[in-house]
């Protein structure tokens, strides 16, 4: 059991996400950062399907009912446990009664705490991840409230000490462009418009949340007519409504999307574009489709090469 | 039909556009396109979403996508137009009482009276034209043409779960408590979905309504 005795401005519990109910209006929610939650979870000894804490926009402080093994990984953080500095991306212990105490975000938008064992809330079709919008998984289906009482998994071997996480499994937290792939209205901007698109540099707007971020900069003229029919979204979904200030649906986006999509992050970027809090600038670059999947399997081979090697 | 056009969203999934814009015969056509996907049981498909017009394939992590598209145009050469014929899409029939808050209003602003408004709603079949907005809320369509009234101005914050509501040229049902937009004109016990449930959305793409009123 984990006490949260301040809870951050939104703590949810979030494994890989609920897939398999898109049909019946049901989005996959997880984590903001996918491969933060993976690294995390095999730092703290878990499969990768096992659920963990996601705090986005600040700290949080928790205190240990028992003992148990735990990592941070994600946004960076000033993080301590019993009064001692905690690094992220590192395996620690917290005894009964230890304060860990995640004090601020320095950089990024959402971090991990990874708890050996795994978060045990109820599994609702298939997955523990908090969906807040449907108040589905999770405690309640909602954000965790300061006093509540998390339930960890029986105790799984120690995690043996494992080699330093490589840099590239490490979230980048970086300024460099987010990929974007083509999607079904790419074809809503001429060739002009991509081009100013892609020389804007675009602010993460306060108005955004795990259903999406909202981006101000450049108004993005469409030259497709308002009545077209709504089609099916899916997390990185760029989409642009009326007003021209493009939004990007993450982990909580509704099944169908109203505006049209007219790019899509993929999905070896999500985590990186997700980690821009509100205020980051961004920027885009085009990228194809191929080296997207290619980008993801590389990605998906140092994760398996990393978590083999010890 | 001509082939409708397979198009990327991302690299992670590829949607079917059968038209641009919305109708009850290109809804049908996209609810059996997508029960077909299903039916024809590709590897790396992972989930299939049926909109208005178009029908979305998600794949799996392993699966490239250009792979898929051959699969889909395979597919879509072997679907007939116009009726459908893979399965009887189930029609439901929804007890309904008709004391909405909006009724008094929307019968004045569409300029019948209140049991003209009931009689109209509840006389014809609907078809589930898509499933979104939020788990278990089914887009309903055609709504008589006397009945359209555009979404309210000030949307509440709190409408109950099992509202019969109408906007537009469709009708729908909240499952939840939520904040909404629509006119409000019943409510149902039905419950349109239950995390419990094998299938948790009581209405799938395609399948038929009907509202029965009770008192």
């Amino acid at each position: 059991m984990l006490t949260v005795v301040r809870s951050a401005p939104l703590l949810t519990v979030q494994d890989r996400g609920r897939f398999g109910y898109r049909a019946d209006g049901v989005s996959p929610s997880g984590p903001l950062d996918p491969l933060a939650l993976d690294v995390a979870n095999a730092l703290a000894g878990n499969a990768l399907d096992a659920a963990a804490l996601e705090g986005c926009l600040g700290g949080a402080t928790f205190r240990a009912e028992r003992t148990f093994t735990f990592a941070l990984t994600g946004a960076e953080v000033a993080a301590t446990c019993a009064g001692k500095s905690v690094a992220s991306y590192a395996t620690h212990t917290a005894n009964p009664g230890d304060e860990l105490i995640v004090e601020r975000i320095v950089r990024g938008a959402a971090w991990y705490l990874g708890v050996n064992g795994g978060i045990d809330t109820p599994v609702v079709l298939g997955s523990r991840a908090t969906l807040i919008a449907a108040e589905l998984g999770g405690i309640d289906g909602k954000p965790i409230r300061n006093g509540a009482q998390i339930p960890i998994a029986r105790k799984l071997a120690k995690p043996r000490a494992r080699t330093a996480v490589p840099k590239e499994l490490r979230a980048a937290l970086d300024t460099d462009p987010i990929p974007l792939t083509p999607a079904p209205r790419s074809d809503a901007l001429t060739e002009h418009d991509w081009d100013t698109f892609y020389r804007t540099t675009f602010t993460v707007s306060r108005a955004s949340s795990r259903i999406g971020y909202r981006l101000e900069g450049a108004r993005i003229a469409s030259r497709l007519a308002a009545d077209l029919a709504s089609e099916p979204a899916c997390a990185g979904a760029m989409q642009l409504p009326p007003e021209g200030n493009p939004i990007v649906l993450l982990a909580e986006h509704p099944t169908i999307g109203g505006y049209p999509i007219i790019g899509v992050v993929p999905a070896f970027a999500l985590g990186r574009f997700a980690q821009c809090a509100p205020g980051t600038m961004v920027r885009f670059a085009p990228m194809t489709i191929e080296n997207a999947m290619n980008a993801r399997a590389r990605e998906r081979a140092a994760l398996s090469q990393w978590i083999a090697q010890d | 039909m001509t082939a409708p056009a397979i198009l990327p969203l991302g690299e992670t999934a590829l949607t079917i556009r059968l038209a641009e814009t919305a109708s009850i015969e290109v809804a049908e056509q996209c609810a059996e396109i997508a029960e077909r996907i299903r039916a024809a049981g590709i590897d790396g498909v992972r989930e299939v979403v049926s909109a208005i017009a178009s029908v979305t394939v998600f794949a799996g992590d392993r699966i490239p996508v250009a792979g898929l598209r051959a699969e889909l145009e395979r597919v879509l050469a072997h679907t007939p137009s116009g009726a459908t014929t893979t399965r009887t899409f189930a029609t439901h029939t929804i007890p309904t009482r008709y004391d909405g808050v909006d009724l008094d209003e929307v019968a004045e602003r569409v300029k019948l009276d209140r049991d003209e408004v009931i009689r109209r709603h509840a006389s014809r079949e609907y078809r589930v034209l898509s499933i979104g907005f939020m788990p278990g809320w089914g887009y309903l369509g055609p709504l008589d043409a006397a009945l359209a009234l555009p979404r309210r101005s000030t949307p509440r914050t709190r409408i109950p779960a099992g509202a019969v509501a109408i906007m537009g040229a469709q009708t729908g049902i909240y499952p939840r408590v939520s904040p909404g937009g629509w006119n409000l004109i019943g409510t149902t016990n039905a419950v349109l979905f239950d995390a419990t449930r094998t299938q948790p959305a009581l209405f799938r793409a395609g399948d038929r309504v009907r509202f029965a009123q009770i008192s």
